[in-house]
């Protein structure tokens, strides 16, 4: 026979109980699906690195530009999934299809990682593209006492010393080497790839004279430029990059570019498969208002990045014509490896 | 001899040589440095090596094992190096933790189709009932209150993300 | 002395009422989210609350972080001592002797331990950020792959010192930790090496995944073995004075906090070093300078003043590299540094002088950080302590379930759960055969780096390995290295003869006074 207080205990644990389901059963429901605008229930942002990484950041950035200047009503969160360099984005976002409320911002990145790794749950013909906002030149950076003044110097020099060089950079597969590979079977040249997993290593191995040069985005070096750390040397693409006027363009120097994109690195949004016609068009209308802000200028100026709208069929191409150069450029890697 | 000490080598050289076996496929130099072959088949080995010593130990009568590379505890000194005798008809692995362990496993998978609540809510529900045999208010409190303000903390205050079911009720991530 | 009169404004800054405050605010909310495992790293419970903080103006923000930075440090020792489950990689270290303590009943004076030793080191660290800075930076960047070689060889040496009982199986260990360390593909060739096809294995196995499955569950499962009941619910103290560490305690860690201090400075002023290897180094050369070392492993209060003592003075030294080329030390200082970019402020070698109305404030809130996290947590310790009072029977399966959600919000993976499950029953294994999982660990955070700088530094010299002996640095530590490993050989030798000798001694004293008796 149960007594007064162990009823009483009862009780009040069975109570607490059920407000406990009750608070869990109301506070979360699937707010997949959109409204009758094409506007998406709660929005998750999947990037591809971890927290504080580019993607993050970029993801955090353009989330903040866009509630500042009222183009989405509530925060978009961002979710984590960095393995394999846009593999695990890409076959979450696979997972995901058809709903419209997950996106990821994707790079370049992720279809070298697709077609270097065949066994790929999910690449970048899964997704749908939605837009492009930004193209991220690329250029090549030296020490400041180094004796090379433009990248046709660097060239000169790889010519006379074969093998001997150092180029610094990250992953062997990513787009700097691959890009570095080609400019090398160009000019008939040939350096070393030094990798490094993070960036701060790789600036102290450019500082302590262990590599040479590194091809990489403004962001990269720009700060080290502005103390006189480091100097740019040349800009791969067909425009010069607007924070360095005065630095020419491989193709100006004469260093031929053959068989790479024009656009080596970008900045895009993409979604599940058959994402539904008004979602896609909701995120058009967010991200090329976004564009078109003050904040969002200060951000691409800052960065270095070049804004560049693009969506559509025009996507779709630029991408088809990233995979079809890249396709032979990643041949190319797996057998230098031999 | 101790069997476990034997068994152990054998399963470290066998690990040994398969690791080894996969690492001669790697390339050993590429391009004038050591390619990715390098390291794991110097660790392969080292382990093919090692286990055929952990073998060899095995077998010995049980005196005091080859001299310590570090100092050791007062204890150890005082034990010489044996093994604390064993209880007898005491099997190697008891039954308590295999039992647990096996219920573990076999949650995994239910995660996936049933969610995160409702899978623990279960696991919870085994170890407590079955494997603790407790029956008392707070066990019956627990198995329900726990999973659920696990859940509620990190999906709904900190946002992130576990396992959900595969109904898609909306409900608890089930 | 432009540096001291920074740090003063700095100081200035940060003691507002506001910025207290909210630093306060951070320091207890990092506490709490860093107790949970998945979440317990700094650098993800940063990220976590990056919504919040950046709500506040930069300065108050940057000073929440630091205070949320500490907390989650904090959180990380305060489990790895009550419940042995490392929340962050840096408090590994503390499971070892800290857990041993809690065992013992002196959970209180490791947790207080942890905490003072790490205000020390953080005031050795802001002292040293101050004067020694600028020589501090010119070794950060001298500081190339053959250095970093050599310091891993060195670390990795140390942990064999760490073996115990039998070389053998204390070896099988790390070489275990080195093998699965080589799992994913490799960043020099692009390489898959042990995916077996698997993209889940392509970034490698995460180390919070191998520490909660040795150690957490593993530990759980050897529990069980007790008869129900027996599982005694760990000693908590009656009286206040027990929850704290005593004259005795600080007597014995004068010397560990101060090589703790100096390793983790150095360390942390290190681009790619961290906080994980200042600590096990710190561990390691104090286990090894100790008069003695066996105790190290049963509950000696020196292991874990030594590791905090270098997590703690490792923030003021991953400064160094902040002040001088704005490039961040460890993955927590990356998530600041990200932050600063979403405030606007372009972190680099000029944010010194283009913004130090941001930076030294920050700096600033770091060392009072410890001294807001001494003085909340201090008191609460014997709270903290409570959560062992739990009977066991409850505990183990909660620690079970988060174990799980610890794995899966890594990277949000359900493989990863499953590599869970495989490394608890591999961590259960290996305490059931008296191999010590300790090295297994460390040569898992070792290796990686060990490897890649190796051929890194090859691949500079072209293959030549007189590389290591070329550049002053890696020489120094090599030669270092190796004086260390033959003094320490002599001395063990020294000691077993002398104990030889003091037992033939015993014998012969023994003997003749037998004889003399007769």
């Amino acid at each position: 026979m149960k007594t007064f207080l162990q009823r009483q205990r009862h009780a009040a644990a069975l109570a607490l109980l059920m407000l406990l389901s009750a608070g869990a059963i109301t506070a979360c429901t699937d707010n997949g699906g959109i409204d009758k605008n094409g506007k998406p229930g709660e929005v998750q942002f999947v990037v591809d690195t971890g927290p504080g990484g580019g993607s993050d950041v970029f993801a955090r950035q353009i989330v903040k530009i866009a509630l500042a200047n009222k183009l989405i009503d509530g925060n978009w969160p961002v979710l984590s999934r960095s393995q394999g360099g846009g593999l695990a984005a890409m076959s979450f976002l696979k997972q995901k299809a058809p709903q419209p409320d997950y996106i990821a911002a994707f790079t370049s990145k992720w279809i070298i990682s697709g077609l270097n790794t065949p066994s790929a749950e999910a690449t970048v013909k899964d997704l749908t593209l939605i837009a492009q906002v930004a193209v991220e030149p690329q250029m090549v950076a030296v020490p400041a006492n180094s004796p090379y003044k433009t990248m046709a110097d660097f060239i000169a020099d790889a010519k006379a010393k074969p093998g001997q060089l150092v180029q610094v950079g990250g992953a062997y597969s990513s787009v700097d080497n691959l890009a570095a590979l080609k400019v090398q079977e160009n000019t008939g040249t040939k350096w070393k790839y030094l990798s490094f997993a993070d960036g701060g290593p790789r600036i102290t191995a450019l500082l302590r004279g262990d590599a040479q040069m590194m091809l990489g985005a403004q962001t990269d070096f720009s700060e080290e430029v502005a103390a006189g750390q480091l100097r740019i040397i040349g800009v791969m693409g067909k425009h010069r990059a607007p924070k360095f006027p005065d630095v020419p363009t491989f193709a100006e120097q004469g260093i031929s570019e053959d068989g790479l994109p024009d656009v080596l690195q970008w900045r895009a949004i993409a979604g599940p498969a058959n994402m539904p016609v008004a979602a896609v068009a909701y995120y058009r209308d967010v991200f090329s208002k976004m564009t078109q802000t003050q904040d969002w200028r200060t951000y691409m100026d800052e960065e270095g990045l070049v804004s560049e709208y693009v969506a559509g069929p025009a996507l779709d191409q630029r991408v088809q014509s990233f995979t079809t150069s890249m396709t032979p450029m990643v041949r190319l890697l797996k057998s230098a490896n031999k | 001899m101790r069997r476990t000490d034997v068994a152990f080598g054998v399963v470290v050289t066998a690990l040994g040589a398969g690791a080894l076996t996969m690492a001669l496929f790697m390339p050993f130099f590429s391009e004038n440095t050591p390619g990715p072959g390098f390291f794991p088949r110097l660790v392969s080995s080292a382990l093919v090596i090692l286990g055929l010593l952990q073998i060899r130990q095995g077998l010995r009568p049980a005196t005091p094992e080859v001299r310590p590379i570090a100092p050791v505890s007062h204890l150890e000194k005082v034990a010489h190096g044996k093994a604390a005798p064993r209880e007898p008809g005491k099997p190697f692995l008891s039954r308590r933790p295999l039992t647990v362990l096996a219920a573990y496993i076999v949650a995994v998978p239910l995660f996936g189709v049933l969610g995160f609540v409702v899978t623990a809510t279960l696991l919870l529900a085994f170890l407590l009932f079955y494997v603790e045999k407790r029956r008392n208010l707070g066990a019956y409190f627990g198995t329900v209150a726990i999973p659920i303000a696990t859940w509620l903390l990190f999906v709904q205050l900190l946002g992130m993300e576990l396992p959900n079911g595969m109904f898609h009720l909306g409900v608890l991530g089930i | 002395m432009s540096v001291l009169t920074n740090l003063i404004d700095g100081f200035a800054t940060a003691m507002t009422v506001t910025n207290l405050a909210w630093m306060i605010a951070g320091a207890v909310l990092g506490t709490l989210i860093g107790i949970l495992p998945g979440l317990g790293n700094p650098a993800a419970t940063l990220a976590i609350l990056l919504p919040l903080t950046l709500r506040l103006p930069p300065t108050t923000g940057l000073i929440m972080m630091a205070g949320i930075y500490h907390g989650a440090k904090f959180a990380g020792a305060t489990t790895a001592i009550l419940l042995n489950i490392p929340t962050e990689t840096s408090s590994v270290v503390l499971c070892y002797d800290g857990h041993e303590l809690a065992k013992q009943g002196r959970a209180g004076p490791a947790m207080g331990m942890s905490a003072i030793s790490g205000f020390i080191a953080s005031t050795v660290g802001i002292v040293a950020l101050t004067f020694a800075a600028p020589l501090a930076a010119q070794l950060a960047v001298n500081f190339g792959p053959p250095e970093f070689a050599v310091l891993m060889f060195f670390g990795l040496l140390l942990v064999v010192t760490l073996a115990g009982k039998s070389p053998v199986k204390g070896l099988i260990s790390m070489f275990l930790g080195l093998l699965v360390s080589t799992v994913g593909v490799d960043i020099f060739t692009g390489t898959e090496r042990f995916t077996f096809g698997s993209v889940n294995l392509y970034d490698g196995i995460e180390f919070l995944i191998l520490t909660l499955g040795l150690f957490a569950v593993g530990e759980v499962l050897v529990n069980l073995e007790k008869v129900r009941g027996k599982v005694e619910k760990l000693d908590a103290p009656k009286r206040l004075r027990d929850y704290l560490p005593n004259m005795e305690d600080f007597k014995q860690s004068r010397l560990a906090i101060a090589i703790g201090s100096v390793i983790g400075f150095f360390i942390g002023a290190l681009p790619g070093g961290g906080s994980t290897m200042a600590s096990f180094v710190s561990y390691a050369v104090v286990k090894n300078t100790s008069k003695h070392p066996e105790r190290f492993g049963t509950g000696a209060i020196e292991g874990v003043a030594g590791p905090e003592a270098a997590n703690n003075s490792e923030a003021g030294g991953a400064m160094i590299p902040l002040l001088s080329l704005g490039l961040p030390g460890s993955a927590s200082t990356s998530v600041m540094l990200a932050a600063l970019l979403l405030y606007g402020v372009q972190p680099g070698p000029l944010l010194f002088t283009n913004h130090p109305e941001i930076a030294w404030p920050v700096i600033a809130s770091l060392y009072l950080g410890t001294i807001a996290l001494l003085v909340l947590n201090l008191p609460l310790i014997p709270l903290w302590v409570q959560i062992l009072r739990i009977p066991y029977w409850l505990l183990y399966p909660i620690i079970l379930i988060l174990a799980v959600v610890g794995a899966y919000s890594v990277r949000g993976s359900i493989f990863d759960v499953y590599l869970l499950m495989a490394f608890s029953v591999t961590g259960y294994l290996l305490r059931k055969l008296e191999v010590p999982a300790t090295p297994m660990l460390m040569a898992f955070v070792l290796g990686p780096e060990a490897e890649l700088t190796v051929r890194q530094s090859l691949m500079l010299s072209n293959n030549n390995p007189m590389i290591f002996l070329e550049r002053p640095i890696s020489a120094t530590i090599l030669i270092t290295t190796v004086i260390v490993v033959v003094l320490s050989a002599w001395g063990r030798r020294r000691q077993r003869r002398r104990a030889a000798s003091a037992a033939l001694h015993t014998q012969f004293v023994a003997t003749a006074v037998v004889d003399t008796v007769k």
